[in-house]
């Protein structure tokens, strides 16, 4: 590149901040650089800028360069990097209200690669960007703040908003397939659910042959007159990941045109076992109800099938449709989330059919690890607990509880603490009372009678279990959560000769004596 | 037997399951870090650390040790050798269960291995017990199932990891010795 121009970017640069500098001093200065001292011409022009920043106090106008992109093609937004100098065209999806005097404007853009945060300083003088609006960023900085990329457009960044006939042309995806970014479909709102509070003004599912994605509309953007049943085509959507699931977002770009031909919707059907985070359609029992444990919970419980069983939750902002426990539903377009490594289920905004005929015959839940007990832990056996309600915790050996004090009138459990290891994995594990009374045979009551009538007392109990279980192999079933397995029935492991013969023929047929 | 708060969540060790004649072969220990209560391994033949062995069989010795501090020496065959445990005063409660167990009895035990070498040159390796039980027969033959399964894992394994291309340099067993052991150990289960 020639130093003239490189002269000329550095002096519009800051002619643009306004700080008039002589390009004969710059271009000196860059000869120096790049002639005497054979030092590359980015690299020259990277500390020339930054000199000159930090001389007129504007290093956050003008920022520094790590890596020059050639300006005259368009960068993705998925590929753009920390310090990249890019050049992106896209939508601007989402204004933020300015927080600082020194911001001008706040928001997200998306391209058809994906989206990103932007920021253009007050001091950058650029055009104002309306929402829903197509940009081009010329000479636009990436950086990266806990993480996230985000670009900032300063004074050296070109602003023009982009032509109708420069706007990229998009073609319907299917919504299986969605990537993130700027897309376009073709669906069905199978659901839709208004929203007073919040910055989302309305959300729900839409729906295609191949799946189902939920979408919202953000407070204030003009997506209006969609009906819930009707079929649209919605082009430059936003689609983006959120919570482990692509989402779509309608904003002030998004075209929608209804549909008028009548399409029919088969929705595909997926057991328990696959739910992944989005919009699945489910044949399941309802299994068990529970008992509300908040406020603003309308019914929650357990739905399973043949496969397996899920969690449901159904809030109560517009729900009202109870699940009847042993009733077989056809459930369309719940949402799916994870929740503490599980997934869970909203039916709000589902459809669900009950089957009153009707029968699955649901999977038994849960995890199962099969190990040695190599580890029981004090705090077996018979222990007390609070009866303070909702409290129960340990009680020490003077009945006394960390929260509650002395509490005389304590309630006795069984259950066993100890580790659970498979030779290649441990799991901090408790079995429950049930799953001591179970595997022993001795009740909590037998527990208590062995307990009084011993001078040991409740230390009886604990080496009674010892004995009894540690060194010993048991099939645990239970839920495992976060290393920690709650077993709540579980059996010592009996000889398999099955396995027996199988490891037999293992070790015979490589074998070449 | 008040709750133990647990501050810090940590990865218990496996305890590996590894026949005696293995275990005996063992000559290679290592520390993993460097302070003090680092943990210490020793590196199997078949290419993977151990901190921490399961073990069955038949205790068909039990020494006291003579003297003021009490230590007890056992002795634990397995179907293809024996295994030497020890536990003294800073394992109380394998000391405890020891003392309750006569010979010969099937028992379980879970301790660390350690390796020890004698003046004449040669490695010994006994485990340092913390648990030990009385067990019956049927938890014998699960075990063995258990160990021949892992064993077979880990000379099957073609994963390169630094724990197996090390014990490649420092043991040279072919993995058909220990075919042979794990075939030798499985047949002597009586169906």
């Amino acid at each position: 590149m020639e130093l003239k121009q490189i002269t000329q970017r550095i002096s519009e640069k800051f002619a643009a901040a306004g700080h008039q500098i002589d390009p004969a001093k710059i271009e000196e200065k860059l000869s120096r650089f790049v002639v005497e001292f054979g030092i590359p011409e980015d690299e020259a022009e990277r500390s020339i800028i930054s000199e000159y920043a930090r001389q007129f106090g504007v290093e956050s106008v003008i920022g520094t360069v790590t890596h020059k992109v050639d300006d005259s093609a368009v960068n993705l937004i998925a590929d753009a990097q920390s310090g990249d100098w890019v050049t992106l065209e896209g939508v601007v999806t989402v204004l933020f209200e300015s927080r600082s005097p020194a911001v001008a404007q706040t928001g997200i853009l998306a391209d058809r690669s994906g989206t990103m945060r932007f920021t253009i300083w007050a001091k950058a003088h650029a055009p104002v960007l309306e929402l829903g609006g197509w940009y081009r960023f010329e000479s636009a900085v990436v950086d990266e703040y806990n993480g996230q990329l985000s670009f900032k457009v300063h004074s050296g960044t070109t602003v023009s908003p982009l032509a109708k006939e420069e706007i990229p042309p998009l073609t319907i995806t299917p919504i299986i397939d969605l990537p993130r970014g700027v897309v376009s479909l073709e669906g069905k709102v199978v659901s839709l659910t208004e929203r007073t509070t919040g910055p989302m003004h309305l959300s729900g599912v839409i729906a295609d042959g191949t799946g189902a994605i939920r979408f919202t509309v953000r407070q204030g953007d003009p997506t209006s007159g969609i009906e819930e049943g009707g079929w649209y085509r919605f082009d430059y959507a936003i689609a983006d990941v959120y919570r482990g699931a692509m989402n779509l977002q309608l904003n002030a770009g998004t075209f929608v045109e209804p549909l008028t031909e009548d399409r029919s919707l088969r929705p595909a059907i997926i057991s328990v076992n696959e739910i992944k985070p989005g919009v699945v359609c489910l044949r399941v029992k309802v299994v068990q109800e529970y008992e509300s444990s908040s406020e603003r919970m309308f019914q929650s419980g357990v739905l399973g099938d043949e496969s397996g069983t899920v969690r449901f939750v159904t809030w109560k902002d517009g729900g009202d449709e109870r699940l009847i426990p042993g009733t077989v539903y056809t459930i369309y377009y719940a949402s799916a989330d994870e929740f503490n490594g599980r997934p869970s289920l909203t039916i709000n905004g589902a459809t669900c059919l009950a089957d009153e005929a009707g029968n699955i015959e649901v999977k038994a839940s849960g995890d199962e690890v099969t190990g040695a007990l190599v580890h029981i832990s004090p705090g077996s056996g018979l222990i007390k607990r609070c009866p303070v309600e909702g409290c129960g915790r340990v009680l020490t050996r003077q009945n006394y509880c960390q929260i509650h004090e002395i509490q005389p009138n304590y309630q006795y459990d069984l259950r066993i603490k100890g580790w659970i290891d498979n030779g290649r994995q441990t799991w901090d594990t408790i079995i429950s009372r049930e799953g001591v009374e179970k595997l022993l045979g001795l009740t909590l009551a037998g527990a208590q009678e062995m307990a009084e009538n011993n001078p040991l007392g409740l230390e009886t109990v604990y080496y009674h279990l010892c004995e009894q279980v540690l060194g010993r192999y048991l099939t645990c079933q239970g839920r495992i959560i976060e290393n920690r397995l709650l077993t709540s029935n579980c059996s010592f492991l009996t000889f398999d000769p099955t396995r027996h013969a199988d490891l037999i023929n293992r070790v015979e047929v490589t074998n070449n004596e | 037997m008040s709750e133990t708060p647990v501050f810090q969540r940590y990865e218990r060790e496996p305890a590996k399951r590894v026949f005696a004649a293995e275990l005996r072969e063992t000559t290679h220990h290592f520390k993993e870090g460097t302070e003090d209560k680092s943990p210490t391994f020793v590196l199997l033949p078949t290419g993977e650390r151990c901190n921490r062995v399961f073990l069955v069989g038949v205790l068909t010795e039990k020494k006291k040790s003579e003297g003021d501090a009490v230590f007890y020496q056992i002795k634990i065959k397995d179907p293809s050798g024996f295994f030497y445990v020890s536990a003294g005063s800073y394992q109380p409660e394998a000391l405890h269960q020891i003392a309750t167990i006569e010979s010969p009895s099937h028992v379980a035990v879970i301790g660390k291995p350690n390796v020890f070498q004698a003046p004449d040159g040669r490695f010994l390796v006994s485990v340092r017990a913390e648990s030990v039980a009385a067990v019956d027969k049927s938890v014998v033959d699960c075990w063995i199932l258990d160990a021949a399964t892992r064993t077979l894992e880990r000379i099957e394994s073609t994963e390169e990891t630094p724990d197996r291309i090390k014990s490649k340099e420092i043991y040279n067993h072919s993995p058909e010795v220990w075919r042979k052991m794990i075939r030798d150990a499985l047949t002597t289960i009586e169906i």
